[in-house]
């Protein structure tokens, strides 16, 4: 069967799985890298998906953050102080220091285009680690990697992403 | 008027609107959300140590649903056996209350000089104790009972779907926020709950522990009924300041219903009620409660005094943690707004 015959056959009797993306994505950042499919699956299950239009802010500098995000769709920048940080696309994550504390966003987040983002919530991560001991010390050992990565980039003077 | 306002002015009109219409299952409202609060750590725990989700709520609800039954059919074998007596308590208690304030207008006009004629004028009231008992009245009460059975009826499985869905139906509800205020609505309800059930959690065992200590203080002393009278001291010391006054008030009646006013064993009540509230104010409080809602003390007492005359004892129980929540709504909200420009 050739594929164009395979795709005849197979796509109009598929149902399509609009989490399949949000699901992809968050698989690939380096929050869940070596987490088993069926636990990103749970998790990525208690993600927030989010629409935002062009120029609109994901959230502001200095604002109390609580989530971290994946772009699934769409362009966002990372502004401080007016000056535009850095550019973020699909599969991009970011916000990932509110996951441990209550501390201020050190940037803003604005839409450049028409956008779709998905957010976890810190204290729906907490509730997870807490049903899911094992899995959830490997997702925290990921954050801590991940900070210390962000860290040394910043001593070494190179941009981060938020 | 601005759009915040709005909202916020529209969710405090739909939570009072979902209030009234809850209002006649209230009782199993709260204790569904007590059982909640008390249970959803254990529930977790279970989930962590690897149970599945149902089978952890089952062996964390059946207990205390067992307990629950269990009192309800104590509760209803005790009314039915001490229903005939009643009449006959309550006119001897009319009659001790009479006896106890003569003996009171002698001791002071003998002492002080002071004729108040308190028994005559509590006589002049013509209080008719009894015919608070009779049947008509007793019949007219019957609807309280059902309603109270439905409401207990409605626990088990109100108490399995809050704990089974609870997190579901929030995360719906917090993802219908717009977009600007997201992530505040998860701040706001981070905080919310977590002083909520901190404070739920230490009222619980504050009462558990009071109710422990007076019970066996009364027990000591040959109270009748100790357990009665020491649940009914844990739920009076649930009332903030005036706890400890509410709390007389059942074993005093009992005594004058009984052998009537005895010095001895009032300075004995007394003394079983200081120890029970000051290893509540000394132990209890400041390890459960302390900084939970932090409120000053005299918008706390004002605040309990007004809730008293419209909700009653419940009223009294619940307007701190809800003046803490609210407390706590408007100085995220405030926060939020001014860092959001």
């Amino acid at each position: 069967m050739s594929s164009s015959q395979r795709y005849l056959w197979l796509n109009p009797f598929r149902r399509k799985d609009p989490a399949a993306a949000t699901r992809d994505a968050w698989r690939n950042t380096p929050l869940l890298k070596d987490i088993p499919a069926s636990v990103c699956h749970k998790l990525v299950e208690r993600t927030h998906l989010r629409h935002y239009q062009t120029g609109e802010y994901l959230f502001r500098e200095g604002e109390a953050g609580v989530s971290a995000a994946v772009i699934i769709s769409g362009k966002i920048a990372i502004e401080s102080e007016n000056h535009r940080i850095a550019e973020l696309g699909p599969g991009d994550f970011f916000g990932e220091a509110a996951l441990l504390q209550d501390a201020p966003r050190s940037a803003s987040a604005i839409a450049v285009e028409q956008a779709t983002v998905s957010f976890l919530v810190r204290f729906q991560l907490e509730e997870f680690v807490r049903h899911r001991p094992g899995a959830g010390l490997e997702i925290m050992t990921n954050l801590a990697r991940l900070l210390v990565a962000r860290l040394y980039r910043s001593n070494r003077g190179e941009v981060s992403d938020e | 008027m601005k759009l915040w306002l709005v909202r916020m002015l529209t969710g405090a009109a739909i939570a009072l609107a979902i209030g009234y219409l809850l209002k006649p299952i209230w009782i199993a409202a709260l204790l569904c959300i007590l059982f909640y609060l008390l249970l959803e750590p254990l529930v977790s725990t279970l989930q962590a140590a690897g149970a599945r989700k149902d089978l952890a709520i089952a062996s964390a609800l059946l207990p205390p649903l067992i307990g629950l039954v269990y009192a309800a059919m104590h509760l209803i074998d005790s009314a039915r056996d001490y229903l005939p007596q009643l009449g006959q308590d309550l006119e001897q208690l009319q009659l001790g209350i009479s006896q106890t304030l003569a003996q009171l207008d002698d001791y002071l006009a003998v002492v002080m000089g002071v004729q108040l004629s308190l028994a005559e004028q509590v006589a002049s009231l013509e209080l008719d104790l009894r015919g608070a008992a009779r049947a008509e009245r007793l019949l007219a009460s019957t609807s309280w009972f059902a309603n109270l059975l439905l409401n207990l009826a409605l626990v088990p499985p109100l108490a399995w779907f809050l704990l089974r869905d609870y997190r579901s139906w929030r995360d719906r509800a917090l993802s219908l926020l717009p977009n600007n205020q997201f992530e505040l609505g998860w701040l706001m309800y981070h905080r919310v709950c977590a002083r909520l059930q901190a404070y739920l959690r230490g009222l619980v065992l504050q009462a558990l522990i009071l109710s422990t200590i007076t019970a066996i203080g009364f027990w000591i002393i040959g109270l009748p009924s100790p357990v009665l009278l020491g649940v009914l001291t844990g739920v009076a010391g649930l009332v903030p300041y005036l706890g400890p006054l509410l709390a007389m008030i059942a074993p005093i009646l009992m005594m004058v219903a009984g052998p009537g006013l005895d010095p001895g064993t009032l300075m004995e009540i007394v003394l079983v009620l200081a120890v029970g509230f000051g290893f509540d104010n000394a132990v209890v409080i400041p390890f459960l409660l302390a900084g939970s809602v932090n409120l000053h003390p005299a918008v706390a007492m004002l605040a309990v005094v007004i809730a008293g005359h419209v909700g009653g004892i419940t009223g009294m129980v619940l307007v701190i943690p809800l003046l803490g929540m609210l407390r706590i709504i408007s100085e995220t909200t405030w926060r939020g707004l001014q860092s959001s420009g």
